[in-house]
């Protein structure tokens, strides 16, 4: 993230247009050929073979594989980040913003599979030595503690029985995440899935036993 | 298998330790027969007399990670009584299992989401089948028979819980401050409460 931020102050004022089409068309072969492929055997000449480009005219928008691959994880959190804010803010009631942000979540795994099996294989795949995930916290486009602030907003106001917040929130995204691996999966019917997770979670969480 | 000599048994074991050790800290891609037979302590030219290629070894190191693991979680949850203690036995058991062997979860996943054809299609993504979801699915399935759990899809609910349980595992070498036991327990009364019927249902 810290190399998006350099590049934004650094360019983004003065970006053209075709500049933002190229970065853009870049961005989506990455995203092609990472889900494909996977990060590791992901090089810039695939990337670029798939976009129809060449090579360094990839090396001219992004300053390495790492800056680019940063950067397509960091729109793909932004992608579904909006569309989650977007649905949670339709609803009033804290369950609402709730289902709708697990909703949101398993929809885009169904409808972006693609943009998925790229995140999925960002996540895994590039791991510095020291034994965690480099892409870890970027994850989402939310914070833990964004989760962790709705459940105690709904506990407050008496929609939600007590929990622990943060462990129902560990639990609510690893069962999200969780989906993520499957995104490829044909036979997985997320549609079902879903409904079933949301009746789930409203026995564990809200009062009324329904989210 | 059964025609292999002791030694030559103790020499694959050997070569599959140190290969579980060089994933887990290197990654799969960086993870050289050259480094495991340094690990080994063995010369290179010895594990392709005991492993084809790094391919079958790497089969054969994901084979011996999950055979084990899931022996001793079924041989556990056999041992219980009611489907209420199997499913927390189960839970709890997964957990014993891969905190003794810190290093086992780091490299499966290291193995699972590299390991690919020559097409790049993946060779071990989840399989429906995974034996892990199917015992507890069996689990599931034996707690509603027997009026101990309530009525749900006992397929999706297998795949949230397991979800859960492959999380933490996945975060056992990187959550150095997070309280692990707190947060099973904390799963596990989640898991109950949702799944056990309670007696106002009867």
């Amino acid at each position: 993230m810290n190399s998006e931020k350099s590049v934004n102050s650094q360019k983004k004022e003065k970006r053209s247009f075709i500049e933002e089409a190229r970065r853009a068309q870049i961005i989506e072969a990455a995203i092609d050929v990472i889900a494909d492929l996977g990060a590791s055997q992901s090089s810039l000449a695939k990337i670029a073979e798939r976009a129809n480009i060449s090579t360094s005219l990839i090396l001219y928008h992004f300053k390495d594989k790492e800056e680019l691959f940063n950067i397509v994880l960091g729109s793909i959190s932004t992608e579904w980040k909006a569309a989650a804010t977007a649905a949670m803010a339709q609803h009033t009631t804290i369950s609402g913003k709730l289902r709708s942000y697990i909703e949101t979540r398993i929809v885009y795994i169904g409808t972006r599979p693609k943009q998925s099996m790229a995140m999925i294989n960002l996540l895994f795949m590039n791991r510095p030595s020291d034994n965690t995930q480099a892409y870890q916290t970027h994850e989402e486009g939310f914070e833990i503690e964004d989760i962790v602030r709705l459940l105690e907003e709904g506990q407050q106001n008496g929609e939600f029985k007590q929990f622990d917040t943060l462990h129902m929130t560990l639990m609510i995204r690893s069962i999200i995440d969780q989906f993520l691996g499957y995104s490829q999966t044909p036979e997985i019917d997320l549609e079902h899935y879903m409904k079933d997770l949301l009746e789930w979670f409203g026995i564990l969480i809200a009062k009324k036993g329904k989210l | 298998m059964s025609n292999l000599s002791t030694i030559e048994r103790k020499r694959r074991a050997q070569i599959i330790a140190a290969t579980i050790e060089t994933l887990a800290d290197e990654g799969y891609v960086r993870t050289t027969l050259a480094k495991i037979a340094d690990r080994a302590e063995v010369t290179a030219g010895l594990i392709p007399y005991h492993f084809k290629n790094k391919d079958e070894l790497m089969r054969q190191t994901l084979g011996e990670i999950l055979g084990g693991w899931h022996e001793h979680v079924e041989a556990m949850v056999n041992e219980e009584p009611t489907s209420t203690q199997k499913m927390a036995v189960y839970v709890m058991a997964n957990f014993k299992y891969m905190q003794q062997r810190p290093l086992y979860f780091p490299a499966l996943i290291e193995i699972v989401f590299n390991a690919r054809d020559d097409k790049g299609v993946l060779l071990y993504r989840v399989p429906e089948d995974d034996p892990g979801i199917v015992l507890l699915e069996r689990i599931l399935i034996e707690g509603q028979e027997n009026g101990e759990f309530r009525d749900f899809d006992t397929h999706s609910v297998a795949i949230a819980i397991r979800a859960t349980i492959d999380q933490v595992l996945g975060q056992i070498p990187i959550w150095k401050e997070f309280n692990t036991k707190q947060y099973v327990q904390s799963l596990l009364n989640l898991y109950e409460k949702a799944i056990v019927k309670v007696p106002s249902e009867n």
